[in-house]
């Protein structure tokens, strides 16, 4: 079935035939039918091709595809598994002594209906707040489809307790044309400490992901998150990350954007003293566009965000980065800083950096940088001078610049020097 | 080894090194003195393969080779090494690194096995002491936060481990304290001998106190205006370049 068919079937329908109870209000449901898809005028999506999935004809998957996953060729000792987008309950394999728990939210709903407090079911959840006093949900509607087509996961990791090994949510895309869903609740409980690793693993061209993840850290949990993604090519990719941050909690975000992808990452320090720390890189290359928007809200007293971004466009290529703080009210003491570098490896390329402070409260401090340019002539001819041959230079001139970010997750160091070589076969520099 | 024949050079029309003819034997260590512009970074950077000079005339061959149309790092291949007067900083790369990669693809392009890593550490660590450089200095990223001093002794780190036939030393002199002079040239008259050969540009006499040239051009406009053997430096000092234009 095509997802615009599937969507006006679900306007006739009554909505409860999805077994959703969470989503029993027809008001809002409305509002999630009516409110699927953004547009270029929202500031927000401005850097992005939104006709790139609006004007493109997808496939919805109803019922689950076989898998055809090699799962020797994934060492991770845990491992939750989606095959294009949906849980593979036979692949997952969790050896972490009951101190991580997953569910289906239906299940989760079931047993504990407080859970509805951190479901999305309201599409102005994330919406924008302008100056002006309106309220802009269009900026995230397209978390509605994950909200309506995909029946949700919950991942719960139990108060004071330490995961030891990295958790790999791995997400295997093996359609084609088709649009992929999912919905991922993370909660990690108080005084608990995580890594997660999310990596999305196409195996087939052409399709859409749309990743919707909610995260909670409750008190004093410690969240470490890294995002990459394989063989993208082709396919592309929205993603809305959302964390929201209870007392002393502690995120740290690490991603690489690529290909033709969009995220959107929110995080709300909602508590006393927590934390957030996120590094990124957005790589492009041929005519893709790597976007991303970031915004930290602080809501807490002495809450602090760093954001350090890097980014490399290459080709006649385009990445683009919006980096919001917003400081409100009570949140004194507060700290958020922004940095973006851009090189850019081509005089075709482009790179668009944009950060934003939004401030209403006194007692605070937040900085913000962005710096642009292109590879300097000077330090290519020093290496040369060396011995280096020009491509070699510039290759190792691309590796220094990387390595600012200082990735603490290997796999994504790993899988960034492999982005960035590929940036280079077969070109004559 | 190095023959500069009728060399003209323009910078966005404007000439800086005007029919200049230069001769350095093998074994020898020329010394070009000149006042602020009188063009001896262009000199060096011509040798070198800097690109963005227009080489309007003349020719400069290494060891019978016309190197003008060769890339800078085929140069360094052939065994031409300059001391940067402004070495650059790159965050990111640590030093060692980047100085067993420099020396792996010097000998890859003159088909030589890459160095063997112990050997290369072995003497890495042996001139870094020579030059009075703390170990932790070569895990450092390379010349990023490093002092004047600690930037110039670096390069020439560099020049002994790679062990070139032509080293052109671009003002190696400057901002240095006298204690890092005489480390620097002390460096410089070890790695001198009979089989390889110095450019050695400089403002001052100081350094040539230490390494004594055999030949010593005073440059002017583009072009030399005098030369003599060591004593010239003396006579310089008291006259100064105006003496000389």
């Amino acid at each position: 079935m095509l997802l615009n068919d599937y969507l006006n079937k679900l306007k006739k329908t009554n909505l409860k035939e999805l077994n959703k109870p969470w989503l029993s209000n027809e008001l809002l449901n409305k509002e999630l039918l009516d409110n699927i898809f953004p547009d270029n005028n929202a500031e927000e999506w401005k850097n992005f091709n939104v006709n790139a999935f609006i004007k493109q004809k997808w496939n919805l998957l109803i019922s689950q595809d076989s898998p055809n996953l090699k799962k020797e060729n994934i060492l991770f000792k845990n491992l939750i598994v989606f095959n294009n987008g949906v849980l593979d309950k036979k692949l997952t394999e969790i050896n972490t002594d009951d101190k991580v728990k997953i569910h289906s939210l239906q299940e989760y709903y079931n047993k504990d209906k407080t859970i509805v407090d951190k479901i999305y079911c309201n599409s102005k959840k994330y919406s924008e707040d302008r100056i002006s006093g309106i309220i802009d949900n269009k900026t995230t509607s397209l978390l509605s489809l994950n909200s309506l087509l995909n029946q949700g996961v919950v991942i719960e990791v139990a108060a004071d307790s330490k995961v030891g090994n990295e958790i790999c949510l791995y997400n295997q895309i093996s359609a084609n044309e088709t649009i992929i869903n999912p919905y991922i609740l993370l909660v990690a409980n108080k005084n608990s400490e995580v890594n997660f690793l999310d990596l999305t693993s196409y195996i087939e061209e052409n399709n859409w992901t749309n990743v919707f993840y909610e995260v909670y850290l409750e008190k004093n949990s410690k969240v470490r998150m890294s995002n990459f993604s394989l063989n993208q090519s082709m396919n592309l990719n929205t993603s809305s990350y959302n964390f929201h941050l209870e007392k002393e909690a502690l995120l740290e975000f690490a991603s690489i954007n690529k290909g033709n992808s969009k995220k959107d990452i929110r995080v709300f320090l909602n508590g006393e003293n927590s934390k957030v720390d996120i590094k990124g890189m957005l790589l492009s290359r041929l005519i893709e566009n790597s976007d991303i928007f970031c915004k930290v809200t602080h809501n807490a007293f002495s809450s602090d965000s760093k954001q350090d971004w890097r980014m490399i466009s290459a080709d006649t290529s385009k990445t683009s980065l919006n980096g919001k703080i917003k400081i409100m009210k009570g949140a004194k003491n507060s700290s958020g800083n922004f940095f973006s570098k851009a090189l850019l490896l081509n005089d075709k390329a482009k790179a668009l950096s944009k950060p934003e402070l939004e401030i209403f409260e006194d007692d605070v401090s937040c900085s913000h940088g962005s710096s642009f340019g292109e590879l300097e002539k000077d330090k290519v001819f020093y290496l040369q001078s060396r011995g280096f041959s020009k491509k070699e230079a510039i290759e190792m001139l691309v590796s220094a610049f990387i390595s600012e970010l200082n990735f603490s997750d290997n796999n994504l160091s790993d899988n960034l020097k492999n982005e960035v070589e590929k940036m280079f076969i077969g070109k004559d520099l | 080894m190095l023959k500069i024949s009728n060399l003209s050079v323009s910078v966005e029309n404007k000439l800086i090194i005007n029919n200049l003819d230069l001769e350095i034997g093998e074994g020898k260590k020329v010394a070009v003195m000149g006042p602020n512009g009188s063009g001896k970074s262009t000199l060096s950077n011509v040798i070198s393969g800097k690109p963005g000079y227009n080489i309007k005339e003349g020719s400069i061959k290494f060891e019978d080779t016309d190197i003008l149309k060769i890339n800078p790092d085929e140069r360094a291949a052939m065994g031409i090494f300059m001391a940067f007067q402004y070495p650059v900083e790159i965050p990111g790369i640590a030093n060692s690194s980047f100085l067993r990669t420099a020396i792996n693809s010097i000998r890859k392009k003159n088909n030589i096995e890459p160095v063997n890593t112990r050997i290369f550490l072995e003497e890495l660590n042996q001139i870094a002491s020579k030059l009075g450089l703390d170990k932790s200095f070569l895990s450092r990223d390379m010349n990023e936060g490093f002092s004047g001093g600690e930037k110039k002794k670096n390069e020439i780190l560099q020049l002994l481990l790679l062990k070139p036939k032509l080293c052109v030393l671009d003002e190696i002199d400057s901002g240095l304290d006298i204690d890092s002079l005489k480390v620097i040239s002390k460096g410089i008259s070890e790695y001198s001998n009979k089989k390889n050969s110095m450019l050695i540009i400089t403002h001052y006499q100081r350094l040539l106190d230490h390494v004594i040239p055999d030949e010593v051009h005073i440059f002017n406009k583009g072009k030399i205006v005098e030369s003599g053997d060591h004593d010239l430096v003396k006579i310089l000092e008291e006259k100064g370049y105006k003496e000389f234009s």
